[in-house]
């Protein structure tokens, strides 16, 4: 992977962050640079986080990239993570913005994330290769995520989080500040919360991101190609649908009994149908 | 003078050989009858002495004891009359004529004050444990007969009267024996219930064969009138026809519990038992201080349909775990340890909530989700386990409702007796019919799955389609869709196929 280190002077330098506060006067990169000139929205949120923040935060960054939105945020563990791994398959891809020295994956865990997206997305920092990384450079980077997004998506949050200081930059900032409501009783969504009491936009469903940022919604196709002819059938049929019982697919389709039986497991194995209650339906969120 | 009649005891579903032995001496007029007996048996002191002076005999004014052997076994039952009676009878000399084989006799009945024999129940145990005892000339009630000789060798006198039986005695009657034929009993039935006539549930109905063919129990859950009653009442008539082994142990269950009636003599088809959901623990797997036998019971060789599934009290539905995996059920009293029959096919029903439209697209549910998910804990736990195939069902537009019927009664019991005759020659090492009943090194030894179905099936379990216990059970289920199609091996069809038929959970699960 080659690294890239560009200036204010380079045409390639993103020009949202020639104009935030303490502007940096260097940025180093590996990755594919193009993704500069994309419209960037930055979704982050805590490390630990639960199966609800992680969700949302995955299929919020499909989506985002499916409309050809890049993904920003800070390869952290967590929300960060699956924001990460949301966007890489899609059009849009994602940029990590690191604390530590361009070299230096933290943490660890993520040094598959790391690699991919130095592959297929774009990794930046402040610091050169061999930088020791000290506590306060965490917040100090978020002030680029923010910056270099129109729009900054908090998922999951506590009370003292570091999500809650790039909010607080992107509002300095002048970008929109979303965050995705959770209980209020759950101790990982208090920060969201409270981002929302103090004015940042709730986020009722994904869509409205897209919307305040006029965004196109992207219509979520499955790829029918991997399909087979029989397995297309059916699935037309849920999808057209909604929601489709087992009886009612035997009478539209007019399968044998245990080849529907069949078909329904396969679709279900490809993950393009789930069940619940004897019902099937087309998995998307 | 002593002498003794014979007659037999029952507890459970067990009789025992009761001898009846009187003395008669001077004395002032006292008639007692000794040998650790029941109220039941105390009463019929009266019954005798009315029934004795109105068929024209005359009960003896002088000391009267009787005494009922062995004096360790609780008796209990008003068959006692009939062998007491002629004890009385006998030890006053009013029976003439050559007594040899009285010694070779037994006596089953119940006396009405105006000398009739009335029905007992429990005749069908008695009988049987008194042929094995050598005693093979029997008499029994008019209305017990048919179930009485069902026993095969014994030599069953029907009686109606009390003189009827005294004529018999002395051999001037022509009562003679009795003998029945267990195939003119198979068409009393006036149901005619065919699933041709469920119309466009045939999902149901294939897991419905599937779950008769490897006796499966099987749970359906749909909004109310969506024919999930309708489905199985029919489920009995899929099942292969009794064989006279599970024809003598039902009858006998149903003899015990006095349910036999002129009309049903024996029990030739399969019981369906349909038990409310109110029903108590000891209604359920039988009980009392003179253990009867429960709704399980009564279902064996037969269907037991568990309506309303989560309505039944939790200390009901734990009582079925035992039997579930028994096939018998054990009640234990002092002294005693009875076990009855339980060796049913579980149907089980269910709403997908309280007020049940919670899966219906046109009804609104009022349930919260409080509610929904108290009911549908309840569906969890050792009942579950026992529950391999789950379908789910909707109610029907009127096209459906309408339209042509599927698959019939006699196509279905075609598959289920084809099915059953595999697993039979399968398991005859194993003492086990039913693919149902294979537990750990079975399945593995006789689930033998190709490479395909191995693929499919480590993918479903990677995918969290299917548990650690959910996927023994499409094991199980895919092993009988193969008998169903003679197929020696596992394929992936039949494997894609069992994976549908599993607990499909939900968010309030």
């Amino acid at each position: 992977m080659n690294m890239i280190r560009i200036t204010p002077e380079d045409e390639i330098f993103p020009e949202e962050l020639r104009n935030i506060n303490s502007s940096p006067r260097e940025l180093y990169c590996i990755g594919n640079l193009n993704l500069f000139k994309n419209r960037k929205v930055a979704v982050v949120g805590s490390r630990k986080c639960t199966a609800y923040g992680k969700a949302v935060s995955q299929n919020l960054c499909r989506k985002l990239s499916a409309s050809g939105i890049t993904v920003v945020s800070g390869l952290a563990r967590g929300i960060d993570r699956q924001a990460h791994i949301g966007a890489l398959n899609g059009a849009g891809s994602t940029i990590a913005v690191m604390a530590t020295g361009i070299d230096k994956c933290y943490p660890i865990s993520n040094m598959d994330l790391y690699n991919k997206i130095g592959k297929e997305g774009l990794i930046i920092s402040e610091n050169p290769p061999g930088y020791m990384c000290r506590k306060y450079d965490f917040p100090h980077r978020n002030r680029l995520i923010s910056g270099l997004s129109e729009g900054i998506v908090v998922v999951e949050a506590p009370l003292r989080s570091g999500s809650l200081i790039t909010a607080e930059k992107g509002a300095e900032q002048g970008r929109d500040v979303f965050a995705v409501p959770g209980n209020i009783t759950s101790f990982f969504s208090m920060g969201c919360n409270s981002l929302i009491r103090d004015g940042a936009k709730a986020v009722s469903v994904l869509n409205d991101i897209f919307r305040d940022l006029n965004i196109e919604i992207p219509q979520e196709v499955v790829d029918v190609k991997n399909l087979g002819k029989d397995e297309k059938i059916v699935y037309d049929i849920i999808e057209r649908k909604g929601e489709s019982t087992a009886e009612y697919l035997y009478k539209s389709t007019g399968f044998e009994q245990p080849k529907l039986s069949g078909i329904l497991t396969v679709l279900e194995m490809k993950g393009v149908i789930t069940s619940s209650m004897g019902k099937f339906f087309v998995e998307k969120i | 003078m002593i002498n003794k009649v014979r007659t037999a005891a029952i507890t459970g579903l067990e009789g025992t050989c009761v001898e009846i032995e009187g003395l008669i001496s001077n004395g002032l007029p006292y008639f007692k009858v000794v040998g650790l007996i029941d109220a039941t048996v105390k009463e019929s002191r009266e019954r005798v002495r009315g029934a004795i002076s109105s068929s024209g005999f005359k009960f003896p004014d002088r000391k009267i004891i009787v005494s009922l052997s062995p004096g360790d076994v609780k008796k209990r039952g008003t068959h006692f009359d009939l062998p007491l009676a002629i004890c009385i009878l006998r030890i006053s000399g009013q029976i003439s004529g050559n007594l040899d084989n009285l010694d070779r006799t037994a006596f089953i009945g119940e006396l009405s004050l105006d000398g009739s024999v009335k029905s007992a129940s429990g005749v069908l145990a008695m009988v049987k444990v008194l042929v094995e005892a050598g005693i093979k000339r029997i008499v029994v009630p008019y209305s017990n007969r048919i179930e009485a000789s069902l026993i095969k060798d014994a030599y069953i006198v029907p009686v109606k009267t009390l003189s009827e039986a005294i004529m018999f005695l002395e051999g001037n009657s022509n009562t003679g024996k009795y003998t029945s034929h267990i195939s003119s009993f198979n068409t009393y039935d006036h149901e005619n219930l065919d699933f041709s006539q469920v119309k466009g549930q045939e999902v149901a109905k294939r897991g419905i064969c599937i779950a008769a063919s490897g006796g499966h129990g099987i749970m359906m859950m749909g909004s109310p009138s969506c024919g999930k009653t309708m489905l199985a009442k029919r489920i009995p008539y899929i099942l292969p026809s009794m064989a006279y082994d599970e024809i003598l142990e039902a009858t006998m269950v149903h003899s015990v519990a006095g349910l036999l009636k002129e009309d049903k003599p024996i029990i030739s088809k399969r019981p369906f038992r349909r038990p409310h959901h109110s029903i108590t623990r000891a209604g359920m797997i039988g009980g009392g201080l003179n253990p009867v036998p429960g709704e399980i019971s009564l279902a064996s060789k037969g269907v037991l349909f568990l309506d309303e599934l989560p309505e039944l009290k939790r200390d009901v539905i734990e009582a079925l775990r035992l039997p579930l995996e028994e096939k018998y059920v054990p009640i234990f009293r002092t002294g005693r340890n009875i076990s009855f029959p339980a060796d049913f096919l579980l149907v089980a029903a269910c709403n997908p909530c309280p007020c049940g439209n919670y899966t219906d697209p046109y009804r609104e549910c009022s349930c919260s989700p409080k509610e929904i998910s108290n009911y549908m804990r309840k569906l969890s736990g050792p009942i579950m386990e026992r529950i391999d195939l789950h379908i789910y069902m909707e109610h029907l537009d009127y096209n459906e409702f309408t339209g042509s019927a599927g698959m019939s009664s006699t196509e279905m019991k075609e598959i289920v007796i084809n099915a059953r005759e595999i697993q039979k020659k399968r398991f005859r090492n194993y003492n086990i019919t039913l693919n149902s009943q294979m537990e750990g090194s079975l399945i593995e030894s006789f689930c033998n799955t190709d490479s395909d179905s191995n693929d499919i099936l480590r993918i479903a379990f990677e995918k969290h389609i299917l548990t650690p216990r959910t996927y023994q059970k499409a094991l199980k289920i895919s092993r009988t869709i193969a008998d169903m199609e003679c197929s020696s091996e596992i394929k992936s069809n039949h494997v894609m196929e069992s994976i549908q038929y599993r607990r499909k959970l939900n968010e309030y699960d």
